[in-house]
């Protein structure tokens, strides 16, 4: 705990029962997959594919800070470890906390606290409204490697609970981490969360996504209550369709009555071919299955627009998708 | 064969002075680049661009797209598009194939460059014997005048930002201005220059400065041209209520999706505000 002008500090993993979307919290750091050695054992350290994994693994996409406190200003005080900014995403997300306080059960935008290309410490002070409590995501594209929250000294920070103990749990790759969106309370699994009040893990590993057993072994006993698989493009097609269906059946084997929802990507490609697929071989004897046909769904809107390389969906499509899955999902909760 | 578009102003549009000898520079009055495209046809079969800029480290609401690259969409003669895309080079820099086919076609082409950012060089490179065809006169413009949105803050890449969303659902030329960037004299001097087919006043999300200049600018230009005023809330339009209240019109309620912050619009908001300026201007159209 640290005072300074008139705030008391909080460093955030002295706040662990605040923070939500984090399975583990190691030596001060967040890791999406705590044991990754499997990995070690189809690819060598320096391959890029590992590289890729080793940072995305630590990466805070689908993080959330939720606590309560009585304090009229808060400050948020970080460090991260990247401090260039990934071309097709928007610093905001990439490196920002994206603030939002709660009142009667609502949700309201506050502001983004986000460093300039390059800067690798920030900190800002921001007046709270009047609140039930407030609920921070963290940077879609970045590692936290220090971050501490600031209150007026004398105002405590108390943990906010989901009032369920139910969660949903992410599979995918760079759209799923978020990177078409302008901030991270955008991030479509982030909005799914908002649109349920329920817990959400997001295991997206952009560029790293390529549905091995051991990760799809890894997933089914975290208890989920409903699982997204949104992976298509880092795997080539060939072992894409080698991959995709036994990714799926893996889950389904240790949760028989889970949802598990598919979704496929902007453009017809064999991925989509592929998806649809395997959907419609197992829907008949898989009553829990859904698949989302983003193409179909965004099929309105000129794709130039929607997003910045036909691949990555803007804000446009993004919270179209997300109100798409938690329609399926508030069915089985 | 390579066509500086600093020499070539009959193809670069969304600039206020398109005749004069530094065509890319004379945007003095906005931020470089910001809000300026190519608009013309050719017949080549390849056609490339080569382009420098100074790399700019992005600002936190801005995404390297915007600041350091373009977007481009060619469409074959029927107005279907053919390729579209954004480009980005993190040297400041590169060379691009955007089109390379057996045969000739007639093609038409639009680049939307690179917002908040100074441009060196932008090269359009196409086949001996074959010729670059400007598309339409640069005269009467569709106006918008507005906070720094106009230049595309906010957006991730170019072709999201409302006013390069308008230029190819309208088909019309577009200039965007600043007004904070624009003293008022000089605004009165760039209109008269322009003639403006229509001026788009946004006060949706200007500051309180900029909403008294932008106000006075209405009441000023309301008899002259045919002007829409787009704001964003009851409040704001009850309390300055002015000119011909028929030109007022007011955003549809945005929701927090389409805000990265508050009074600053993302892909999301500027797309919603595109849209709404569309059915404003074939509404006016047809009345």
């Amino acid at each position: 705990m640290l005072k300074s002008n008139g705030m008391v500090f909080f460093d955030i993993f002295e706040l662990k029962d605040c923070i939500f979307g984090a399975p583990n919290i190691v030596n001060n750091s967040f890791k999406k997959i705590y044991d990754y050695s499997q990995l070690l054992s189809e690819s060598n350290p320096s391959d890029l594919s590992y590289r890729y994994f080793s940072i995305a693994n630590e990466q805070t996409s689908g993080i959330r800070l939720r606590f309560k406190t009585e304090s009229k200003k808060i400050a948020l005080s970080f460090e991260v470890v990247r401090k260039a900014a990934y071309e097709r995403v928007m610093i905001s997300a990439s490196s920002g906390f994206d603030v939002y306080y709660v009142k009667k059960n609502r949700y309201y935008h506050l502001t983004v606290i986000a460093p300039d290309e390059q800067i690798l410490c920030y900190d800002e002070v921001f007046e709270l409204p009047d609140n039930d409590y407030v609920e921070i995501y963290f940077p879609l594209y970045n590692i936290v490697k220090r971050m501490s929250v600031g209150v007026i000294d004398g105002c405590l920070i108390q943990p906010m609970p989901y009032k369920n103990d139910k969660k949903i749990v992410f599979y995918g790759n760079s759209c799923t981490q978020g990177a078409g969106a302008s901030r991270s309370g955008n991030a479509y699994p982030n909005i799914v969360s908002r649109l349920l009040s329920i817990d959400v893990v997001n295991y997206a590993f952009n560029s790293a996504c390529h549905g091995e057993t051991w990760i799809a072994d890894e997933l089914s006993t975290k208890g989920a209550n409903a699982f997204v698989i949104d992976y298509q493009f880092n795997s080539s097609i060939e072992e894409f369709k080698k991959r995709f269906e036994s990714f799926y059946l893996c889950i389904r084997d240790k949760n028989k009555r889970t949802p598990i929802i598919l979704v496929d990507t902007l453009s017809q490609n064999q991925y989509n071919q592929h998806i649809s697929t395997v959907y419609r071989k197992n829907k008949s004897k898989d009553p829990y299955l859904f698949y989302v046909e983003l193409s179909k769904l965004l099929d309105n809107i000129d794709r130039g627009i929607l997003s910045i390389d036909g691949i990555h969906i803007s804000d446009i499509g993004g919270p179209l998708l997300a109100e798409s899955i938690a329609r399926i999902i508030k069915r089985y909760l | 064969m390579k066509y500086n578009i600093l020499e070539m102003p009959d193809i670069v549009y969304g600039n206020i002075d398109p005749y004069s000898k530094d065509a890319i520079h004379i945007n003095e009055d906005l931020i470089v680049g910001s809000g300026i495209y190519l608009d013309f046809y050719s017949d080549s079969p390849s056609l490339s661009i080569k382009y420098e800029l100074k790399y700019k480290p992005v600002k936190k609401f801005q995404c390297p797209v915007l600041t350091n690259g373009f977007s481009y969409c060619v469409r074959d003669q029927n107005g279907k598009i053919i390729k579209q895309a954004n480009c980005y080079s993190w040297k400041g820099g590169a060379q691009e194939a955007i089109i390379d086919r057996r045969a000739s076609s007639l093609l038409h082409y639009l680049f939307f460059l690179p917002s908040f950012n100074l441009i060196s060089s932008f090269i359009v490179e196409i086949d001996d014997r074959f010729k670059l065809y400007s598309n339409r006169p640069h005269s009467n413009p569709i106006v918008t005048i507005g906070s720094s949105l106009v230049s595309g803050e906010g957006c991730s890449f170019p072709n999201s930002v409302f006013n390069n969303i308008l230029v190819q659902k309208l088909d019309k030329n577009i200039v965007g201005l600043q007004i904070s960037k624009i003293p008022k004299e000089r605004m009165q001097q760039i209109l008269g220059y322009l003639e403006p087919s229509f001026i788009i006043v946004d006060q949706t999300f200007v500051s309180s400065s900029e909403l008294e200049k932008t106000t006075q600018l209405l009441k000023s230009l309301s008899n002259k041209y045919r002007t829409i005023a787009i704001r964003s809330g009851k409040r704001l339009f009850r309390r300055n209520r002015i000119g011909n209240e028929k030109t007022i019109c007011c955003l549809p309620h945005l929701d927090e999706y389409s805000f990265i912050k508050k009074g600053l619009l993302n892909d999301r908001g500027h797309y919603i505000l595109s849209e709404m300026i569309t059915k404003e201007l074939c509404s006016y159209a047809k009345k």
